[in-house]
């Protein structure tokens, strides 16, 4: 023999790009996950208010924090066929305002008629929230102003309105994570379709037969060589097909000898008939010395083969670990 | 390498969006006349503006009172 060959299971050729994009990912569903370890809800309470009489929560103290923000969530609850103006108010102990939130909610139903069919619809949006940071330690309270009240013909209310106040520290603004998310998906999404297709292109070629070979030059210690042979086979095919490969050098002496077993995939058409199949099989090599090298394809049984595509690629990288064979020189 | 560029970039996305997202730099900053990074929830626009340590009501507020709830073609 002038030349061994060594099969070796490693992860050396791995695209370690990959695993850091899909780990990036990871990282975003981990960080909204986690989110709400940081909450820490400080009042949550139902009060009313009318207009001209404010609704106070207690003084909540706010401090400056590094992660996070104090979250003032704010339900209206009005009956329907309303609408309400109110604003969220953050005072400092002097009861002057030092942020405010508008809101305009409103809650309506009716009757729909389609198609000689009805029912009732009902809709609503009595939610405000304000979220705030401060760069000081300080007492501050929330304040739910009335504004204007009135029903749908604008008919002005005096009567009170409930609202639920809940106030939490520690909120993460998960908004931005949703962006990052798909933003992150769709990069490592490319990220794996590139490591795909990474490395150079040596040969490419099909043929309406079932043997196949061409003579690249290749090699290299550090390089792995990506043997890829495609078949598309006819209806009398068995389900699965042999695929041997062999290496030859300058001289034409086989270095490289081994077969794999294409599993077939069955295409059919729309009656239920057997149109093609398809089968792939792949091979790892690193030729140690570069130089001149045959790839020879042999498909069998050949009798179903319709035709054959060797592809031959060099500093090919891989998803994890697979099995390569080392083909040493002489 | 093509991959190592969209890695790199989406590494770059996340950490951009969980730094912005755990800083909360979303948030009504307190005593500050510059909000240049607010974003408003649940529809909730601010009324007003912090200049000069007071809360300067701004005259979009008084728009409120034109404001007439879903209309009837909102809903179904």
């Amino acid at each position: 023999m002038p030349s061994q060959v060594e099969y070796k299971t490693t992860r050396r050729f791995m695209n370690i790009w990959v695993y850091l994009a899909l780990g990036a990912v990871g990282m975003i569903i981990l960080a909204g996950l986690s989110s709400i370890f940081f909450v820490k809800p400080l009042a949550s309470k139902t009060l009313q208010a009318r207009e001209g009489e404010p609704a106070r929560l207690q003084p909540i103290k706010i401090k400056p924090q590094a992660i996070g923000a104090l979250r003032v969530d704010v339900t209206a609850r009005i009956p329907t066929n309303r609408w309400l103006a109110y604003e969220v108010q953050i005072r400092d102990q002097q009861d002057k305002i030092l942020a405010a939130g508008l809101k305009n909610a409103w809650n309506e139903s009716g009757i729909w008629r389609e198609d000689g069919q009805s029912g009732r619809w009902q809709e609503d949006d009595l939610d405000a929230g304000l979220d705030i940071s401060s760069t000081k330690s300080e007492p501050i309270n929330v304040v739910v102003e009335v504004l204007e009240y009135a029903t749908k013909s604008n008919q002005p209310l005096t009567e009170p309105v409930s609202f639920r106040i809940r106030v939490n520290q520690g909120i993460i603004d998960t908004r931005y994570l949703w962006p990052g998310f798909w933003g992150g998906l769709l990069m490592a999404g490319l990220t794996c379709l590139f490591s795909k297709s990474a490395g150079a292109t040596l040969s490419d070629k099909s043929i309406g037969d079932s043997d196949l070979g061409d003579r690249v030059n290749a090699g290299g210690a550090n390089k792995l060589i990506k043997v890829v042979v495609k078949t598309v086979a006819d209806e009398t095919s068995p389900s699965s097909l042999n695929c041997r490969l062999m290496v030859r050098d300058g001289n034409g002496d086989q270095l490289f000898n081994a077969s794999a077993v294409m599993p077939l995939k069955f295409k059919r058409d729309e009656d239920g008939d057997i149109d093609s199949t398809h089968g792939q099989a792949t091979f790892y090599l690193v030729l140690e010395k570069p130089s001149s090298y045959g790839f020879y394809v042999e498909v069998t049984p050949d009798a179903p083969v319709d035709s054959t595509r060797l592809i031959i690629k060099q500093g090919a990288v891989t998803l994890g670990a697979v099995k390569v064979a080392y083909i040493g020189a002489t | 390498m093509l991959t190592k560029l969209f890695s790199v970039a989406t590494i770059g996305i996340v950490a951009a969006s969980i730094l912005a997202a755990y800083t909360q730099r979303s948030a009504f900053q307190l005593r500050q006349e510059r909000q240049p990074n607010y974003w408003a929830r649940r529809g909730t626009r601010t009324s007003g503006r912090y200049r000069g340590g007071v809360w300067v009501v701004s005259p979009a507020r008084s728009s409120y009172s034109g404001f007439r709830g879903g209309s009837l073609g909102m809903g179904k």
